[in-house]
């Protein structure tokens, strides 16, 4: 393990206790909402936050230990980070700017400036060192960024929403390049991020925040496929239920139930796929196991899909197409038939 | 512009009108008694030329030491946090509001060789005194010059995003190197205004200088010193030492147009 961090930071009312562990190589995505501590962790880490609890080890370091009275600043601790809105210093060149890290370390200014002009070509902006980072765009201001993060071959990369002050084919550019640089370097990195997306294409692990706690972590795949808090399964996209298996039913909180294919005991999760979901305005016949009742309670229109938010005694979101929408008229407060077939239904203990 | 609309009420613009009058009719009185054609003849009188010489060599030291001290302590009254520092900031800014003859006596109880505070142990020690020396003009024109430099940088340090500091650490800084290549930098129109502000009051203080250094020519007698003197023996030179200030003032006006006036002549013509 190269990072080992058990970071306890109290800010205000606020306060976060998150555990984490980064080996070298690898990529670990931080997700959660707004307010989650995504970015505290991170400057705990880089030391702009001291701990008041636990501590934080690079390469067995002892970087910070309040209760060893240990605390190693910023500048010592060989950490490269990426601000969100990038903090290129407006005053220098953007060769100046790569460089700074390389002078910073007592780095001649001719040698210095040759490791900036490397990085810079590496991301394609070797034309551009003379110019002042005012007058570059998003995705050009970001490369500089991670060259002046990289430069310095940190031991730990901290990526604070690199991606979210860009627009969508830049965005999706800015991705597939980050992910080779990334790879190129060999240090442990820790990604900050509120898109799943950016996370599951860079990261290899994730870590979803919540409140200032780690509400779930785990490989990628792990994640996205069993969600465990509502904001996960809003970020992927299904639906996640709640509630106490026997045989092959779960009892909702809600009262309502869900059949299951395999047998279930104990509290579980329920996650159904919105597109498992179909809706009909008669009761069906048929093979499904699951038929519930509900309302149409909104009506999101998402690309070519639609998903219909349905109220009942079990709550559910159905994915359907514009067309589906057209002939069974759905719309807010007409009573609809939800069915999903027990093979769609993922159960997992809580 | 408001073309239709409400109009200006006629009142305020005739008020208006006086003030401005009572602003020009002082400068055109003095610009109309200069004589233009022996100016520089009467600028190389000894008395204007000392004069001169004294004030630019004194103003700039003040201005130097305010920058010294001033930049340091604007610093610590930015970013520290400690018991008292609203009540440093008003000792600081007390010299911008006091009358400089005040400043003056105090600094004389502070700084005389007899009775000073610690004007004595100066004298005992180093065989040095501020009173009637060059010394005690800087020292009376940065007592009132550098609350002004104080509350301009430690404005501009506010102004900063500090995030800059904090990537400037992040990329290996120590403190030194980030204060001289990402602070000083980007607080740098700030820094050069409060120098220049230091700078005008220094030239043009008069009160505590005349109070505690004193008016001597040559030694202590510095340009609004020798205005004063000489406005009733020899008025020529007198007149030629105050356009000589006035042009001055005038040039730093005219080098804080932009960091002063910038936003607001943005929000006249928009």
């Amino acid at each position: 393990m190269t990072v080992r961090a058990d970071v306890g930071v109290q800010l205000g009312r606020f306060d976060l206790s998150v555990a984490l562990e980064v080996a070298d190589g690898e990529t670990v995505a931080v997700l959660g909402p707004n307010g989650a501590g995504k970015s505290t962790l991170l400057r705990a880490l880089a030391g702009l936050v001291p701990l008041d609890e636990g501590s934080i080890t690079i390469d067995d370091t002892v970087m910070d230990d309040p209760a060893a009275d240990t605390f190693v600043v910023p500048e010592r601790r060989g950490v490269g980070m990426v601000f969100q809105d990038y903090l290129l210093f407006p005053h220098l060149t953007v060769l100046e700017n790569v460089a700074f890290g390389l002078r910073s370390r007592g780095i001649a200014r001719a040698e210095a400036r040759r490791g900036a002009h490397e990085w810079l070509a590496r991301v394609g902006l070797g034309d551009r060192a003379g110019t002042k980072p005012g007058s570059l765009s998003g995705g050009q201001r970001q490369r500089v960024a991670l060259a002046r993060a990289l430069v310095t071959q940190p031991r730990l990369v901290l990526l604070d929403e690199p991606l979210a002050a860009l627009d969508g084919g830049t965005r999706t550019e800015l991705r597939r390049e980050l992910r080779v640089h990334l790879a190129s370097f060999g240090g442990a990195r820790v990604l900050v991020t509120h898109e799943l997306l950016d996370a599951v294409a860079l990261a290899d692990r994730l870590v979803v925040l919540e409140g200032g706690r780690v509400a779930q972590s785990g490989p990628v795949t792990d994640v996205t496929d069993r969600p465990r808090s509502r904001y996960v399964a809003d970020l992927v996209g299904v639906n996640l239920l709640r509630g106490v298996g026997q045989g092959h039913e779960v009892a909702l909180g809600s009262g309502g139930a869900v059949i299951t294919a395999d047998p279930v005991a104990g509290d579980v999760y329920v996650a159904i796929q919105p597109h498992s979901v179909s809706l009909h305005r008669a009761q069906p016949e048929g093979s499904p196991r699951n038929v519930w009742r509900g309302r149409v309670r909104g009506v999101d229109l998402l690309g070519d899909r639609v998903r219909i938010h349905v109220d009942g005694a079990v709550p559910i979101v159905a994915e359907v197409t514009a067309g589906a929408v057209g002939d069974l008229e759905l719309h807010d407060g007409v009573d609809v038939w939800a069915t999903v077939k027990a093979t769609d239904v993922s159960v997992y203990a809580i | 512009m408001t073309r239709r609309g409400r109009r200006t009420p006629p009142i305020a613009v005739l008020l208006a009108v006086v003030a401005v009058v009572f602003f020009a009719l002082p400068l055109i009185g003095l610009l109309r008694r200069v004589a233009w054609s022996d100016l520089l003849d009467t600028l190389q009188q000894p008395a204007g030329r000392d004069a001169i010489r004294l004030s630019i060599e004194c103003s700039l030291w003040s201005t130097f030491f305010s920058v010294l001290f001033g930049v340091p302590l604007a610093y610590v009254l930015a970013r520290a946090t400690f018991p008292g520092r609203s009540l440093v900031r008003a000792l600081v800014v007390l010299p911008m509001v006091l009358p400089p003859v005040v400043g003056g006596v105090a600094l004389l109880f502070a700084f005389q060789r007899n009775n000073g505070l610690v004007g004595g142990v100066i004298y005992d020690l180093f065989d040095f005194q501020f009173t009637f020396s060059k010394w005690g003009v800087v020292l009376a024109e940065t007592f009132v010059a550098m609350p002004f430099l104080v509350i301009t940088v430690e404005a501009g340090l506010r102004s900063i995003d500090r995030r800059y500091e904090e990537a400037a650490a992040s990329l290996g800084a120590g403190q030194w190197m980030v204060f001289r290549r990402v602070t000083v930098p980007m607080i740098g129109p700030a820094l050069i205004a409060g120098a220049a502000l230091a700078w005008a009051r220094a030239l043009g203080e008069f009160g505590a200088t005349i109070t505690f250094a004193g008016n001597i020519q040559g030694r202590t007698q510095t340009t609004p010193l020798a205005v004063y003197n000489l406005l009733e023996t020899q008025q020529p030179v007198a007149i030629a030492l105050s356009l000589v200030l006035l042009a001055i003032s005038i040039a730093i006006l005219v080098s804080l147009r932009d960091h002063w006036f910038g936003g607001m002549r943005d929000t006249v013509t928009s």
